[in-house]
């Protein structure tokens, strides 16, 4: 009797051990996101892909766990910074299959500001720099932009959560120059016109493709429909307003020159 | 054997007293790689938010500190003080008002940091303390409020003059900057919260909650305001998320791991001999945004969704 009620037992954790792992799973990776509590995130994801089908999503705030869970798990989409797809998964072997869109566009640029009387790049030597995202991308990034010797190695960087929090850290004095997205500083200049008044632009980075949509190679969801379900979220009322929370509007597919782009 | 080894043994000699003709010159070699000592005093590593802005605060500074939990029965005021004696920090980074305030007892003139005190206006601050405040400033609360609720165009706002006038006074012109319109009443200790919320309640588009310790007297007066304000569906912009439940549509707050970076900076400035800011209190440099949609969809107001990605969480959807 006992002997049968374990096995049952036993029958039962592993079906739904099993049934569990059937979901095929969306993983969101990406430390510029400034959501810092994902279980709403995930809750409401998973909400809106239910619809759907046995499907999850899945967001990851390190990096080793997203990427020890990508190469154990081949059908998945997973959802990653551009800058990241190019430079640190080359070892995940994806494939790029959509591209983020804000406001129209795919790419986004991010300036160098600060207050007027900033006239010349060596006058923020040994300063703070606030910015969001992720330290070591900010510092490669400054690196770029700032082509004056020596002077990104003597800044010093504030991280803080969003774009907003860096200009107002610069109107306020905790930083002498913050490092934006463009977008953020139309943003400012609707709101508060007369705050940005006060800045200029010191420096630009070219242009970077927003965030990706990629699929293992070895995976075979492209054919299927989880693909065609995140594809279609731009067409859903409660999917438009999930890809606003993660900071867009729309995807759309990448093309050979998007492609060819994103693997230089 | 003895001979061949002697002409080694002279250049070690050698070798010792160039280094030490060295070390008399420019100072041991290993000064430069010396760390400072920088002591963390903790009010009580137990409370999240504490421990949140502690472990940032080592993550940014990136060496060895010393921590401090005065919370313990153990560590009377006579074993700290004998601690900061024996260690002789050159910085000491405090969480909490309690820290704070057993630091600067015990070592008035040190190089002190406090962070996570609300209403640090109240301390006797030391010579050499520095900190970082938990109000945010008002600008940055406004262009959130207009951001995300376009509509909004007049907020009001209850206070005490004796705790927040100049902040108000603050916050009044940086909203005329955004145009925006601040209503604002002021009380004292006899005049009911109430009494002024419902004054002007026919003429605001929603309502502001400060940390204003004569405006959220009791339990009772803030239970009664934002009773008042979800009947009216009157939406109400709050600093704290222990309001989250009583209905409050925003949430903005510091960003707790942004103040242990940023105290880690001051350290840096402090030890290294740089200008981290301009000011010897900074404000949070880092803000964290909750909204809940449920109160949004309820009270029908207008969300910029372009705004979403700017929200850390969302509350009650």
């Amino acid at each position: 009797m006992v002997k049968g009620f374990i096995i049952f037992f036993i029958g039962i954790v592993s079906f739904g051990a099993l049934t569990a792992n059937n979901k095929t799973s969306f993983y969101f990776y990406n430390p510029e996101t400034n959501v810092t509590k994902f279980a709403s995130l995930k809750k409401a994801f998973d909400l809106y892909l239910s619809d759907f089908g046995a499907y999850e999503f899945q967001p990851f705030k390190k990096v080793h766990l997203f990427e020890e869970q990508v190469r154990l798990n081949n059908e998945c989409i997973v959802l990653i910074p551009s800058w990241y797809y190019k430079n640190f998964s080359s070892d995940l072997q994806l494939k790029p299959v959509l591209i983020a869109k804000s406001n129209n566009k795919i790419k986004y640029k991010k300036k160098l500001v600060s207050k007027r009387n900033i006239r010349y790049l060596d006058q923020l030597k040994s300063t703070t720099i606030a910015s969001s995202g992720n330290k070591e991308i900010v510092k490669k990034l400054l690196n770029e932009m700032l082509l004056e010797e020596g002077l990104s190695q003597t800044l010093k960087i504030l991280i803080v959560p969003k774009d907003i929090d860096a200009l107002m850290a610069v109107e306020f004095g905790m930083a002498k120059a913050a490092l934006t997205n463009e977008k953020s500083l139309y943003k400012l200049k609707s709101v508060a016109p007369k705050q940005y008044s006060k800045l200029t632009t010191l420096s630009e980075s070219s242009e970077e493709f927003l965030p990706v949509v990629a699929i293992p190679k070895l995976s075979r969801l492209e054919k299927f429909s989880f693909m065609s379900v995140i594809r279609e979220m731009q067409m859903k009322q409660q999917g438009k307003v999930l890809l606003k929370r993660l900071g867009f509007d729309s995807w759309e597919s990448v093309d050979e020159n998007v492609l060819a782009e994103l693997n230089t | 054997m003895k001979f061949i080894n002697r002409p080694k043994f002279l250049g070690c000699n050698l070798f010792f007293a160039i280094l030490g003709v060295l070390i008399v010159l420019f100072g041991t070699p290993f000064s430069l790689e010396r760390h400072p000592i920088v002591m963390v005093l903790n009010s009580n590593p137990s409370i999240e938010k504490y421990r949140t802005v502690h472990n940032e605060f080592k993550d940014a500074l990136g060496f060895p500190v010393i921590d401090v939990d005065i919370s313990t029965e153990w560590m009377t005021k006579t074993r700290l003080q004998n601690k900061i004696l024996d260690e002789s920090p050159d910085v000491i980074f405090c969480i909490g008002s309690q820290a704070y305030l057993m630091a600067n007892e015990i070592d008035p003139e040190g190089n002190i940091i406090f962070s996570m005190a609300i209403n640090w206006k109240r301390f006797d601050l030391g010579k050499n303390s520095k900190g970082i405040s938990m109000e945010l400033n008002p600008q940055l609360e406004l262009f959130v409020f207009k951001y995300l609720f376009p509509d909004i165009k007049t907020i009001g706002m209850i206070y005490s003059e004796k705790f927040n006038r100049e902040w108000v006074d603050l916050a009044v012109n940086s909203a005329k900057s955004m145009d925006i319109n601040l209503e604002v009443v002021s009380i004292d200790e006899v005049t009911q919260p109430l009494d002024s919320l419902k004054r002007i309640s026919d003429s605001i588009d929603a309502f502001w909650v400060i940390h204003d310790p004569l405006v959220l007297a009791n339990k009772a007066t803030v239970v009664d305001l934002f009773s008042f304000l979800n009947e009216r569906k009157i939406p109400s912009f709050v600093y704290n998320k222990a309001f989250a439940g009583l209905g409050a549509a925003l949430v903005i707050s510091p960003d707790l791991p942004t103040i242990g970076r940023q105290g880690a900076q001051y350290v840096e400035s402090l030890v290294l001999g740089s200008k981290a800011t301009d000011e010897s209190v900074q404000i949070p440099a880092g803000s964290h945004l909750s909204v809940n949609l449920k109160v949004v969809s309820d009270f029908a107001l207008n969300f910029n969704e372009d705004g979403l990605h700017m929200v850390n969480e969302i509350i009650d959807e």
